[in-house]
C-alpha cells in the first residue's frame, strides 16, 4: 500500500486490537503488520505514548520462565478508540465521495 | 541477544535508568517472542543497535517538546533542551541511509546557523566587555578630576553610569536574540525531521 498511516490511525488500530484482548508486544506488531507495513522498530513508541496518555496498562504475566509484558486498554482508551473510530468514518465517507467522483451531486 | 542490547543500552544516552530499562525490556522480550536467535537476524529485523537507539530517542525528543509548555517558563532550559534535541535529529538523520545527502544538506544549514548564533553571542560579549571598561573608566576618570573640575568630572561619571547601565540592555536584547535564533534552529530542525520522518514512512509502506 502507498498510502502512508498517521499516528492517529495507528493508535486507533493498536486500541482497537486492544479492545478485543490483551495482548504482548510482539503479537501486537504482528497484528498490525498483517494489514499495515509498518516497521519493526515503529510500535514500541507508539505503545508507550499510549500507556502515557493513559489509553492502555500494562501487566506481565510469566512465560516460559521469563515474563511478557501485557497491554490492556483503559476506559479512557475505549474512549479515545470510539473517538478515532467516528472520525475515521467521517473521513472514509469523505475520501470515498470524493474518488468517486461525485462532485457535482 | 544480550550483546545487541548491550550495544542498544549503551546508545541510549540521555534516558533515565527507567525509561532505559523499559525500551530494553520490550526489545529483549521482542526479540525473544520473534525467535531472532542470531544477531544477524535481529539487525535485520530492527536495524543496528545505533540505528534503533536513534529512532528511539529522536521519538523521545520530538514527543517530549511538543507536550511541554512548562518549558517556555525556562527559556535557559528550553535552549539547552533545543540543543539537544537539534543534535539527537542530526544523529537521527544520519542514522538513515536515503537521507545522507539530505542530511549533508541539512547539516550544513544547521551549521551555519549555529555559527551565526556563535558570532552574535561572540558581538554581544565584545560589546558587553567594551560596555564594562569603558563605563569603568570614565568614572575612574570623572572621580579623579571631581575636586578640580566639577563640570568635567559630572559629565565623566555621566557617561560612565551610562555605559554600565547599557550592559543590562545589551544582556536583555542579546538574551532576547539569542533564545530567538536557537528557537528558529530548531523548529528548522524539527521541520526537517517531521517531513524525512513522512518520506521514510512512505518508503516502507511501498
Amino acid at each position: 500500500m502507498a498510502i502512508p498511516i498517521n499516528t492517529e490511525l495507528l493508535d486507533g488500530c493498536v486500541l482497537a486490537i486492544l479492545s478485543q484482548e490483551d495482548y504482548y508486544g510482539y503479537a501486537i506488531t504482528q497484528l498490525v503488520q498483517q494489514t499495515i507495513p509498518i516497521s519493526e522498530s515503529t510500535l514500541y513508541p507508539v505503545l508507550r505514548r499510549l500507556k502515557k496518555q493513559g489509553w492502555l496498562t500494562t501487566y506481565d504475566k510469566p512465560f516460559q520462565g521469563r515474563n511478557r509484558r501485557y497491554y490492556q486498554l483503559t476506559p479512557n482508551g475505549l474512549q479515545r478508540l470510539s473517538e478515532i473510530r467516528s472520525d475515521w468514518e467521517l473521513y472514509k465517507h469523505q475520501i470515498d465521495w470524493l474518488m468517486k467522483g461525485n462532485q457535482d451531486e | 541477544m544480550n550483546n545487541y542490547l548491550q550495544q542498544l543500552e549503551k546508545h541510549l544516552t540521555g534516558l533515565s535508568p527507567a525509561e532505559k530499562d523499559d525500551v530494553l525490556e520490550f526489545y529483549r522480550e521482542y526479540i525473544l517472542d520473534a525467535g531472532l536467535d542470531s544477531e544477524a537476524e535481529i539487525t535485520q529485523k530492527l536495524g543496528r543497535p545505533k540505528q534503533l537507539a536513534r529512532k528511539i530517542l529522536a521519538d523521545y525528543s520530538i514527543k517530549a517538546d511538543d507536550g511541554a509548555d512548562t518549558w517556555m517558563d525556562q527559556p535557559q532550559q528550553k535552549s539547552r533542551h533545543n540543543l539537544r534535541l537539534m543534535w539527537i535529529i542530526l544523529l537521527a538523520l544520519f542514522a538513515t541511509p536515503i537521507a545522507i545527502p539530505i542530511a549533508l544538506v541539512v547539516f550544513g544549514l544547521i551549521f551555519i546557523g549555529i555559527l551565526l548564533i556563535g558570532i552574535l553571542a561572540v558581538v554581544a560579549l565584545i560589546l558587553l566587555a567594551t560596555a564594562i571598561i569603558g563605563g569603568f573608566a570614565a568614572l575612574a576618570v570623572g572621580f579623579s578630576v571631581l575636586f578640580t573640575h566639577f563640570a568635567t568630572a559630572l559629565f565623566f561619571i555621566g557617561i560612565g553610569l551610562i555605559a554600565l547601565g547599557s550592559t543590562f540592555l545589551i544582556l536583555i536584547i542579546a538574551k532576547y536574540l539569542l533564545s530567538l535564533f536557537v528557537q528558529m534552529l530548531t523548529n528548522f530542525t524539527k521541520f526537517v525531521y517531521n517531513k524525512i520522518q513522512k518520506r521514510r514512512q512512505a518508503k516502507e509502506a511501498r
